[in-house]
């Protein structure tokens, strides 16, 4: 699949587990903002092709997120539950681009981690999408390993 | 009636989130256990009778996977029925793990509803 085909099931997922896991709605954007207090979430993957998924969100956003999932008041939110909320959220996207792209083929998900987003390894541009949610911006990023076969022979 | 569920998850924000799912969606819960991962949902499991079981695979110690072999070889125990939450909505993994003895799946995300209703589809709870 391309990385045009990959960024529409990018887009489609993220929206359905914001909707359905987190009652938000969000509304996607052009260009990718520069975001203030940003949360990174990075979730390795090992299938067919193997790869890698991050999610960043800014802090207020993950606060706000944080609290619909919990159904508790964005106040009563502390830290490591905005951390922990952004590597669900991440879990929960990266899975079901792959589940819908890999369909025949069984990944497996490692535990999502923080990275700090300024020292995060940003892979190489992969499909992107990006959108304002309540509370601030979100960014996620999915990049496929490709393998390149080696060249044993060359007949010119 | 109500029901006695247990809740395997590593996340503690999941199993929260999980609890708060079946609560809203209307199904009779009258009490919720929890477990980080599947050797505790076995502990609970010697002390404590559930009506079903909620379960997620990755998960430390011992996995989802695990946990539904050894719920399928304890002759009391694999009656209860147990359901698998995941975000892998892959065919392989979903056959994979009903073969182990799962009874259903649900692929996040997921609706209040579609948790309530494979719930009461294993419970045998008529729909209204």
């Amino acid at each position: 699949m391309s990385d045009r085909g990959i960024a529409t099931v990018l887009a489609e997922s993220t929206c359905d587990v914001l909707e359905r896991m987190f009652f938000l709605e969000l509304a996607p954007l052009a260009d990718a903002p520069t975001p203030r207090d940003p949360i990174t979430a990075e979730v390795t993957f090992a299938g067919d092709p193997p790869g890698r998924f991050s999610l960043t969100m800014e802090r207020e956003a993950a606060r706000m997120a944080a609290a619909d999932f919990l159904g508790a008041d964005p106040e009563e939110i502390v830290s490591h539950q905005q951390d922990e909320v952004v590597c669900e959220l991440a879990n929960m996207i990266c899975g079901s681009v792959l589940s819908q792209i890999e369909s025949d083929v069984t990944f497996r998900l490692e535990q999502p981690v923080v990275a700090d987003a300024r020292e995060a390894v940003r892979p190489p541009a992969g499909a992107t999408f990006d959108a304002s949610i309540r509370g601030g911006t979100l960014h996620a990023e999915i990049r496929m390993e490709t393998v390149e076969c080696p060249v044993t022979e060359r007949v010119f | 009636m109500a029901y006695r569920v247990l809740i395997a998850d590593d996340s503690p924000l999941m199993r929260s989130f999980v609890r708060r799912v079946i609560e809203f969606s209307g199904f009779e819960l009258s009490e919720c256990f929890e477990a980080s991962n599947g050797a505790e949902a076995l502990e609970v499991l010697r002390s404590e009778w559930v009506d079903a079981i909620l379960t997620d695979i990755n998960m430390p110690v011992v996995d989802g996977e695990e946990f539904l072999r050894r719920l399928a070889e304890d002759e009391l125990l694999k009656s209860i029925p147990a359901i698998v939450i995941s975000t892998d909505g892959t065919r392989n993994r979903i056959d994979r793990l009903i073969a182990l003895g799962a009874r259903g799946y649900v692929t996040k995300p997921f609706l209040p509803e579609t948790l309530r209703g494979e719930l009461e589809r294993h419970l045998g709870v008529a729909c209204e």
